[in-house]
């Protein structure tokens, strides 16, 4: 199996979270207001996730961000968006096996004529000259997939060291893990430390890009582990719509009533 | 290799184009217009730099109160906790709540370095009747940052109530903010007051340092 070590450790995390997540489950609360926002927030093991929040919050404080800092402001813009294009051109292969199963042949199509200009045209994929004349790098993963397909989100749920996540999405990140085709082309141990660095990296340059926006955001949020968990659900819903370009645009903001019930907003979040 | 790096690029080009062009909506010319209109005024307004932070934060909210329906995203936002509110702590929250966002925003314009705001088009979905005014904020590097505004309103009286940045409605991520404050605090509205408060002071006291 391609990247052996890294599945492993995912297998671990994920039914150690599985077997907390029993435990934590806290029942829903009885009076009608309450029980509603509580149904809205879909985060019944909220209790463990905020622990394992605070922990990621201290690893990304404590590591994370003194390191992307000392990336950021070390490497030139120029060389950074580099490293940048070269992982997500190394993705491609990915993007596109998501996109057939995802039955989005004109996603296809983009991902194809992008991996090939900027392979050849991008000296090897470091450039995005794809990019400049207007087809920009979308990402999909099997997490998406799995929405286009019908499946649910599921409760949220904040996995250690790779953040906010929901039953979906992380059994999309495992199956993107061994479908990835760069991992199979490369196989083996070295396909593990492959896809150990690549992670990291994407991680590092991630962060990198956000300090700035995180720390906004926390400076004004009320309740930074809400804000995170909104943005999480919102961005994956903005993902699996492919950054809603159609006209039926979900409107789950304003909607006349302030009183949405849970039913409807989840709908209408999701739709 | 077997194809020329020319071709290939040719080839690889046509594919992008193939794809990338689709009609653009004529309606809802007004919608657009108006939100056009509002952020060159914005721009306008709020980037000089030799004005003050108070007034720089006076300016945003006359401007907020011309553009935005801020009663109403307030009420969205506070969603069903309002059946546990008085006339007076839903008056208080309302005042809060925008100088929340005053607080939050109003600063953020002082760091304004030439970004160039541009209207995509503008969508009218069904299930609402308000149009979607799809535009960008492009800085010199970096991709465009895409901003989707919800106007409501017909005629020459338009109203914004939601913004939704790269796909992250304001309101709705406001609204889960808020409902957890109050259910960490025994459902209390109160708390959410409390916290509020606390917010706009320190905030504010960050921009006055500034």
């Amino acid at each position: 199996m391609i990247q052996n070590i890294k599945n492993k450790w995912l297998g671990i995390v994920l039914s150690a979270c599985a077997i907390f997540a029993l435990s934590a489950c806290a029942s829903a609360p009885q009076d009608k207001v309450e029980r509603e926002a509580y149904l809205e927030a879909n985060d019944p093991i909220e209790p463990l996730n905020r622990g394992v929040f605070k922990f990621n919050k201290a690893l990304d404080e404590g590591f994370v961000k003194p390191v992307s800092t000392m990336y950021h402001d070390a490497v030139p813009e120029t060389v950074r968006n580099a490293v940048r294009n070269f992982l997500n051109n190394l993705r491609s292969p990915l993007i596109l096996a998501n996109n057939i199963l995802q039955g989005d042949f004109d996603g296809a199509k983009v991902t194809i004529a992008r991996f090939t200009m900027n392979t050849v045209a991008g000296f090897g994929g470091i450039a995005d000259p794809a990019g400049d004349l207007g087809a920009k790098y979308r990402n999909e993963d099997f997490g998406q997939t799995l929405a286009v397909w019908g499946v649910g989100e599921g409760p949220y749920v904040m996995l250690p060291f790779l953040g906010p996540s929901n039953p979906r999405d992380a059994i999309g990140i495992v199956v993107d893990s061994l479908i990835d085709p760069v991992g199979h082309v490369i196989g083996g141990v070295a396909a593990t430390t492959e896809g150990t660095t690549r992670t990291g990296m994407q991680g590092l340059e991630l962060r990198s890009r956000n300090l700035k926006n995180l720390e906004e955001l926390e400076k004004s949020s009320l309740d930074f582990y809400t804000t995170v968990r909104s943005l999480y659900r919102q961005l994956r819903t903005d993902a699996i719509k492919n950054g809603g370009t159609q006209d039926t645009i979900p409107t789950p903001g304003i909607t006349f009533e302030d009183d949405v019930p849970q039913g409807k907003l989840q709908a209408q979040l999701t739709r | 290799m077997l194809l020329g790096r020319r071709t290939l690029i040719l080839f690889s080009a046509a594919m992008i184009t193939s794809v990338l062009i689709s009609p653009v909506s004529q309606a809802s010319e007004n919608a657009g217009a108006f939100v056009k209109e509002l952020g060159d005024k914005a721009i306008r307004l709020l980037t000089v730099s030799d004005i003050t932070e108070a007034e720089r934060e006076d300016r945003f909210r006359s401007l907020l109160r011309e553009g935005f329906d801020v009663e109403r995203i307030g009420r969205f936002v506070l969603g069903r906790y309002a059946r546990r509110a008085n006339p007076d702590m839903i008056k208080e929250y309302h005042a809060l709540f925008e100088d929340l966002i005053v607080a939050t925003y109003a600063s953020r314009f002082s760091e304004y370095s030439g970004q160039k705001f541009e209207i995509r088009r503008v969508a009218e979905p069904k299930d609402t009747g308000d149009a979607i005014v799809m535009s960008q904020i492009v800085a010199g590097s970096g991709s465009p940052v895409r901003v989707d505004w919800q106007v409501h309103g017909a005629g020459n009286n338009y109203k914004i109530v939601d913004v939704r940045v790269e796909g992250v409605s304001m309101s709705v991520t406001q609204r889960e903010e808020f409902a957890t404050v109050i259910r960490r605090n025994d459902g209390k509205v109160d708390a959410l007051l409390e916290a509020l408060r606390q917010k706009t002071s320190s905030l504010k006291s960050k921009s006055a340092s500034r």
